[in-house]
């Protein structure tokens, strides 16, 4: 499995010291790098000089340069095509891995042939629901935000492995040869809407999404770029896919 | 990989195209259902005013017999021999009340 991790280098300070998001992200990784094929970083032209020679000197990882203007599709597709692995796994860099075992989780799900996509839940940092997949109607959006997973009132409905309507491209695993079949990210979605996309690519190939709570990863949404939607990715997605957007029946 | 950027974007706008198609056709479709609906509906409401505007001018023909007809009447109890032949024997009493004025 190839985790793939778009970064322009951001960093936030804790006590005063400075600390780069994809940094922290492969130390949270730990023990599961070693099941891991290559960890590829998509790295604009502005990374930081410290980020990209700390990330020369760890393992496993492969430092893929990107001069363009920010396009998160793009960047992808960038590391998609230098992965070798039979699974891409796509990480964004504002994140820090929750849970042991995932790399695990996400290979044995793909054992599966008809699973398409694997997501996991991610958390906000102080353990709020994130992102529990994704529910597109009576539009796009994610779903079980603000929740509480120890609530018993939403326990099942986020703590259950179920085939789910999409994933975050934060955290969205996809079989190499999937990836390349639908045609990757679509770069005309550069900033939103990229990862409903994809996963409606999927499923088009009759392959279905699939949210594996176990998988966990603490998500600071927007650390690294503003939540920005285009009117054009709006109009882009709603005339791929506006018609599963009527009605949901992937929602628990 | 042995993909090509151009041959991802390819496969991406082959995809994307041959989707928004069938977007495009679902919608359409849809909108015609909606249009077919609507037209119904205002055949139904034109059929039901139609029905109504028919029945209103039959009440209202009917109305007018039946004022003609009472009209008719009238004016021949107003006519007829009873009339007549009352006022003759109301006019002693007539008379008695005048005369104790």
């Amino acid at each position: 499995m190839s985790v793939v991790i778009p970064t322009c280098g951001h960093s936030v300070l804790v006590d005063g010291v400075v600390q780069y998001l994809v940094l922290e992200l492969l130390k949270s990784f730990g023990a599961e790098t070693s099941a891991l094929h290559e960890i590829i970083v998509v790295a604009d032209a502005h990374t930081p000089h410290e980020v990209t020679q700390a990330l020369s000197t760890m393992p496993k990882v492969a430092l893929e340069n990107f001069s363009e203007p920010f396009n998160f599709s793009k960047k992808c597709n960038v590391g998609a095509r230098r992965a070798s692995g039979d699974i891409i796994f796509f990480l964004n860099d504002d994140m820090l891995a929750h849970s042991a075992g995932w790399v695990n989780q996400i290979q044995q799900q793909f054992t599966n042939p008809s699973v398409g996509g694997v997501g996991g839940l991610l958390l906000t940092p102080e353990g709020l629901v994130q992102c529990a997949g994704h529910a597109n109607a009576p539009r796009p959006h994610i779903y079980g935000v603000g929740k509480d997973t120890t609530d018993p009132a939403f326990r099942s409905q986020l703590m259950t492995t179920r085939e789910t309507s999409g994933l975050s491209g934060a955290c969205f695993a996809v079989r190499r040869t999937d990836y390349v079949e639908v045609g990757g990210m679509c770069e005309e979605l550069p900033s939103s809407y990229n990862d409903v996309d994809l996963g409606f690519k999927l499923k088009e190939t009759d392959k279905k999404l699939m949210y594996v709570p176990s998988i966990q990863f603490v998500h600071y949404e927007s650390m690294s770029r503003e939540p920005t939607v285009g009117v054009e990715e709006t109009a882009l997605i709603w005339r791929r896919w506006g018609r599963y957007f009527e009605h949901d029946p992937l929602v628990p | 990989m042995p993909t090509t950027p151009e041959e991802m974007r390819l496969r991406d706008t082959a995809i994307g195209l041959k989707v928004e198609l069938t977007e495009a056709n679902y919608q359409r479709e849809k909108y015609e259902l909606a249009n077919a609906e609507l037209r119904n509906e205002i055949q139904d409401l034109n059929d039901r005013l139609w029905m109504e505007q028919k029945a209103s001018q039959q009440a209202a023909e009917n109305l007018h017999r039946t004022i003609a007809m009472r009209d008719a009447e009238i004016t021949a109890i107003h006519q007829s021999h009873t009339w007549r032949i009352g006022f003759f024997v109301m006019a002693p009493l007539r008379w008695i009340k005048r005369s104790k004025r």
